[in-house]
């Protein structure tokens, strides 16, 4: 495919030019003067200005200025933290990039598809002149890119929309610094392939650029996600991992590398009119800056930081603080702190519904991360796969995710949206915590299946109850869900679940759920000890609440809970 | 003095001559360049404009050597150019069109630059429409716009390529007056296909056909050429070798007299059509 590709680029560039090669002799550059030592370079200033004033009214680049927000609005759902939200806001500013291509490149050719090239050839200021005028009149969409992101940042703040830590201004940079790169290589295309279908044809190829070659994890690559690999793309965005303490993101150092890059191109695009001695020496400057920024940010890890990742996953107290509340121990990581006291809420929530003898057990809450998690592309995948492969090798699932009784919440890690319900499946834990079910999964993703179990049945009353909103959440999911294990099949994000619940013990659960609580709670206190018995079937709560309303018990699973 | 000077400058496309060899001397005045279409007024224009190199032959624009860089960057300092399909960024106004022109020939002072671009908007009697986009005007409004860019700077050489093409006769009048002006100080080269603003502006006209020059002296010697051999009958003479009908209804012939014909006062058309061997509305 790309080899067609190839050809296909190859060709059209080919035909252009000899199309061109006709028209030569009526060329307004043959009288070019290019980089010729009278040029009064005073002239810069004002042509640039009136450049960037062309610019700023281009039909295209005011298009991209519009959608921008529009993208902002669109890159953020999901994003719960400041460093989740900065490079999506970096990845919310490509449009602009792409309009700007368009804008420039339509700009840098105007002469020519006006008729205007011969007067203007005829005038004192040369092309290099007019081309490096260009390019610094794109400092204005430069300064667009800016105002948008500053904009959306007050915003941010002045709604109050609770995002954890505070904006991370090189992440950001990389999308203003796109955006001049996108001008550079507008400017670029105009001057090397004069013709508009080519500018279009760059927006396509920095985007496949990007899609194809800069994601380690595609075709021809196709290594982990986290691979440093991904720092030499235009954008780089955060991996499944989903938190900065298992990522290293050399931002600056990546804005760095943009910068080079961005200089490179310009530099491409006034070569067109020759390579004088200082030309050269921008040439060779900015490819020292790209070769040596994109050498260190592609370094791996060192063997301190490969350590200090490894004991985030398997000695998670060690990264977190934790709290006491009553009977229950919160512990959680500094980013997911605000979240303890929705997790102290749904914990009693649960505990009140409980026989006293049971609410009266200790138990550990901790914040751990999750065995599958979105990847980038939003698609369930092994949370070891989004993290540098040095630390995957260090850490065995096992001591990741340790069999361990605790409730383990989910903490929303996935930038992706879609489904989520986070209160109702934490107060499941809990419920299963209270049945004598695993709370959470453990090794790669072991859970045991609760199927036709009566405590299965009892431990997602609970959940219901315990959430506002909860028996709508669990008849939802059970008609999603047929009458089988519940797959959540499509979810970007799945619950983090040690048992495998069943859609026909979701719907017992519902309609219990339709019973008054009172009613059910003193059913549960009085046959708690029978009703959470592994060996009775989910008929007998509904036999034990509703005498009329049996069902036959199902089948025991071969991977029972036990 | 010399203001331009071309010997034995040659052009051509494709192996096909457009410029056969021209010697020209130019100095101050008005210039009219005449010629047929494909004669290589535009080519020889386009080098006077440095926009075009010559294949051979020495070309030298006010002292200067358009073959050097440096050559190139001073004449088009001291250069107005009119092309002969002149294009326009039709979503700029006139005054944002002739005022990014102005940059482009290096007036980098904003005041001094706006009171220029006025000031040559004005000259063309644009003055009142000069903030309205260019697609909004009349095509001979925009080709005064042309007009108006190249007097930028009071360019001390004005090369204009048909620059009359499209103007109302008021607008034809305007300009030759505006021109004469000019070549009081300056030196203009015209090319033209109106004899009429030839016969009315240039002291000395150069006639180039198949990329030679065929004719150069004054408007007066030109017309001179067809003295005795321009009449009025009747009737049509097919042994004339021009002949058409006026809109008298007498017709006009070119060559010996035919019986019952008139002597009449020879016009510069008809000299040039003597010279060419042409009839009106004959293209070449």
């Amino acid at each position: 495919m790309p080899v067609v590709l190839l050809v296909l680029v190859v060709g059209v560039v080919w035909a252009v030019r000899r199309r061109q090669g006709g028209e030569r002799a009526r060329s307004a550059e043959v009288g070019a003067v290019g980089w010729a030592p009278g040029t009064n370079w005073r002239v810069l200033a004002p042509l640039a200005r009136a450049d960037a004033r062309r610019l700023a009214r281009h039909p295209a680049f005011v298009a991209g200025v519009v959608l921008t927000p529009l993208m902002f609005s669109a890159a953020m759902g999901g994003a719960r933290s400041w460093w989740q939200r900065s490079p999506s806001m970096a990845l919310a500013l490509v449009p602009l990039g792409w309009c700007t291509i368009v804008a420039a490149n339509l700009l840098a050719l105007k002469p020519r598809r006006a008729g205007v090239d011969e007067l203007f050839a005829a005038a004192p200021a040369p092309q290099p002149l007019r081309t490096t005028a260009l390019l610094a009149g794109g400092s204005v969409a430069v300064a667009a890119a800016v105002a948008l992101s500053a904009g959306w940042l007050l915003w941010s703040a002045a709604t109050l929309d609770g995002a954890v830590g505070s904006p991370r201004l090189a992440e950001i940079g990389a999308g203003v610094l796109i955006v001049a790169g996108a001008l550079a290589v507008g400017v670029a295309v105009a001057r090397w392939l004069p013709h508009f279908a080519f500018g279009l044809l760059a927006v396509f190829a920095v985007t496949f650029l990007q899609a194809r070659f800069m994601d380690p994890t595609t075709w021809p690559w196709n290594t982990a996600q986290a691979h440093p690999g991904r720092f030499l793309g235009f954008l780089a965005s955060t991996t499944s991992a989903g938190v900065a303490a298992l990522e290293f993101r050399p931002a600056g150092w990546h804005a760095a590398y943009l910068a080079g890059l961005v200089l490179l191109m310009a530099a491409v695009a006034l070569a067109r009119d020759g390579v004088p001695r200082p030309l050269a020496a921008v040439f060779a400057a900015a490819a020292v800056l790209v070769a040596s920024t994109g050498w260190v940010q592609t370094r791996p890890p060192s063997d301190r930081r490969v350590a200090a990742m490894a004991a985030y996953l398997t000695d998670p107290r060690s990264s977190q603080r934790c709290t006491e509340s009553g009977l229950t121990t919160y512990c959680a990581y500094e980013e997911h702190r605000d979240q303890v006291a929705g997790w102290t809420v749904q914990v009693e929530a649960v505990r009140a519904l409980l026989p006293p003898a049971v609410a009266g057990r200790r138990l550990a809450v901790t914040d751990r991360v999750p065995t599958v998690t979105g990847n980038s592309a939003c698609g369930p995948k092994p949370y070891l796969d989004g993290v540098h492969r040095e630390v995957a090798a260090a850490v065995a699932p096992a001591a990741v995710w340790p069999e361990d009784g605790q409730v383990h919440p989910g903490t929303d890690r996935s930038a992706c949206g879609g489904l989520k319900h986070d209160d109702l499946f934490t107060a499941l834990q809990v419920g299963s915590w209270a049945v004598g079910l695993p709370p959470g999964p453990h090794g790669l993703d072991i859970r045991c299946d609760a199927a036709g179990q009566a405590r299965a049945v009892v431990a997602l009353w609970l959940a219901g109850v315990a959430t506002p909103d909860g028996a709508r959440f669990l008849r939802d999911v059970a008609g999603a869900e047929g009458s089988g294990p519940l797959t959540f099949a499509g979810w970007s994000d799945p619950p983090m679940l040690g048992a495998v619940f069943h859609a026909d013990d979701v719907r017992r659960a519902v309609a219990l759920l339709d019973l008054p609580v009172e009613r059910v709670r003193a059913v549960l206190h009085e046959h708690w000890a029978e009703l959470t018995d592994p060996a009775t079937p989910s008929s007998a709560v509904s036999l034990a609440v509703s005498p009329a309303g049996t069902d036959p018990p199902a089948p025991p699973s071969p991977h029972a809970c036990r | 003095m010399t203001t331009i000077e071309l010997k034995g400058v040659t052009k051509s496309y494709g192996g096909i001559p457009a410029l056969d060899g021209i010697g020209l001397s130019i100095g101050p005045g008005v210039t009219g360049v005449l010629g047929p279409n494909g004669a290589g007024k535009t080519t020889m224009l386009r080098m006077l404009a440095t926009v075009l190199a010559p294949d051979a032959g020495r070309l030298r624009i006010l002292g200067e050597d358009p073959g050097r860089v440096e050559g190139r960057l001073a004449i088009r300092r001291r250069l107005g150019y009119f092309p002969q399909e002149p294009g326009y960024y039709q979503n700029l106004s006139a005054f944002d069109f002739v005022d990014y022109v102005a940059i482009l020939k290096e007036h980098d002072d904003r005041a001094a630059r706006h009171a220029e671009v006025r000031r040559v908007l004005e000259q063309v009697d644009l003055g009142a429409v000069q903030h309205k986009k260019l697609k909004k005007l009349s095509g001979g409004m925009r080709r005064r716009v042309i007009i108006a860019q190249a007097l930028l700077g009071r360019p001390e050489l004005l090369v204009l390529d048909e620059p009359t093409v499209g103007l109302d006769p008021e607008q034809r009048l305007r300009f030759r007056e505006l021109v004469s002006r000019l070549a009081e100080q300056h030196t203009v080269v015209l090319s033209t296909h109106q004899t009429e603003d030839v016969a009315a502006l240039c002291h000395r006209v150069v006639v180039v056909h198949g990329g030679r020059v065929r004719f150069d002296g004054t408007a007066a010697a030109l017309a001179a050429l067809a003295a005795g051999r321009v009449w009025a009958a009747a009737e049509p003479d097919p042994s004339a070798r021009l002949s058409w009908r006026t809109g008298t209804g007498e017709h006009r012939l070119i060559g010996d007299p035919p019986p019952g014909s008139t002597l009449v006062e020879p016009t510069l058309e008809d000299a040039y059509l003597l010279l060419l061997g042409r009839a009106p509305g004959a293209e070449g």
